[in-house]
């Protein structure tokens, strides 16, 4: 168990500098600790994977959601632009028939008005 | 609102394996002035969208596993740290890309160099160390162990809970969790020792350290 945890603390860098050159020197001149080293790597890095690959489908998961927020938000600014371009629209139908109304009022009024009608045709 | 976090708390939370440890990993993802800044440098290396998210992606993966390996020392921001792995990322995605051209090898080299200054990172890590067992190998490994060590393995070692939390989370007791447990690593020892292709890969790696 010493051993175990000796090396776990040596793969996970938490050896401080002295106690890891002398755990070097020793699996140097020991082979079964050697080998003892790298089966307990060999583990870490596959129950490391065990996380990786989560880690990978939350992401996965992250993306979708990240997505779908955006594609909202893209349609949400999609039918505010277009209210926006209907309110122009309205606007400028608005103006329209104001200045026909006006003109057309103009229009009337010069016909009825006989000081107006003779000078012009003065 | 989204919480949002100091360097330090999201350090403690990976390294200690908080249950807020999977809340910081959202927001790392999410938050957009990392995602800007990591974006800027992908972008420039990487054209493809789709693989530049990927990219991004794994180098979250890979902050995580550096963070719990006591990889960061803290010499740069957190940000500037990741901003540095994604740029490692990029290159060992193009190292696989591109295996044949010396000359992108070289620019490479200049890259790496820069970014180890720039991001106080230590390169090998990301590049070379990572891939001492393909994930290919440690994958088919685990992939044959049951549902239930996959699990207590990951409470253990990435969550960072102690057997009685275990024992309550799954609703056993804490003896069980600790037979379990033993139970696990004797058959993921197993399954190593009786893999020859893993045991090829770790013989040759006997006595590097």
């Amino acid at each position: 168990m010493e051993s175990f945890n000796r090396i776990k603390d040596y793969l996970l860098h938490r050896l401080p500098d002295k106690e890891r050159a002398q755990f070097e020197a020793e699996v140097r001149a020991n082979e079964a600790l050697a080998r003892e080293l790298e089966l307990q790597r060999f583990e870490m890095e596959t129950i490391d994977q065990i996380e990786a690959d989560q880690l990978r489908e939350k992401a996965a998961e992250l993306r979708q959601q990240r997505q779908q927020r955006l594609e909202q938000n893209t349609q949400g600014s999609r039918s505010g632009s277009m209210v926006r371009m209907y309110r122009i629209i309205a606007a400028a139908a608005v103006v329209l028939l104001a200045i026909g109304f006006f003109f057309g009022n103009k229009k009337a009024c010069i016909a009825k008005s006989p000081f107006l009608s003779t000078r012009r045709l003065e | 609102m989204n919480p949002t976090y100091t360097d330090q708390q999201i350090i403690t939370a990976i390294q200690n394996g908080a249950v807020t440890r999977d809340k910081v990993f959202a927001y790392l993802y999410d938050n957009e002035g990392l995602r800007n800044k990591a974006f800027a440098k992908i972008t420039k290396m990487i054209a493809d969208q789709e693989k530049a998210e990927d990219i991004f992606a794994d180098s979250l993966i890979a902050l995580v596993k550096s963070v719990r390996y006591n990889k960061y020392k803290g010499d740069s921001s957190l940000s500037t740290y990741f901003v540095g792995i994604c740029q490692l990322q990029c290159i060992r995605y193009l190292q696989q890309e591109q295996r044949s051209k010396k000359r992108e090898r070289v620019l490479n080299e200049v890259l790496i160099h820069r970014v180890e200054e720039e991001c106080r990172i230590e390169a090998s890590f990301f590049l070379d160390n990572q891939r001492r067992y393909e994930a290919r190998l440690t994958r088919r490994v685990y992939r044959k162990l049951s549902d239930t060590c996959r699990q207590y393995f990951r409470q253990k070692y990435w969550q960072g809970k102690k057997i009685r939390e275990m024992a309550d989370e799954n609703e056993v007791k804490s003896q069980s969790v600790k037979n379990t447990l033993s139970r696990c690593y004797k058959k993921l020892r197993e399954i190593i020792v009786n893999d020859p292709e893993a045991m090829e890969q770790i013989k040759l790696n006997y006595g590097k350290l």
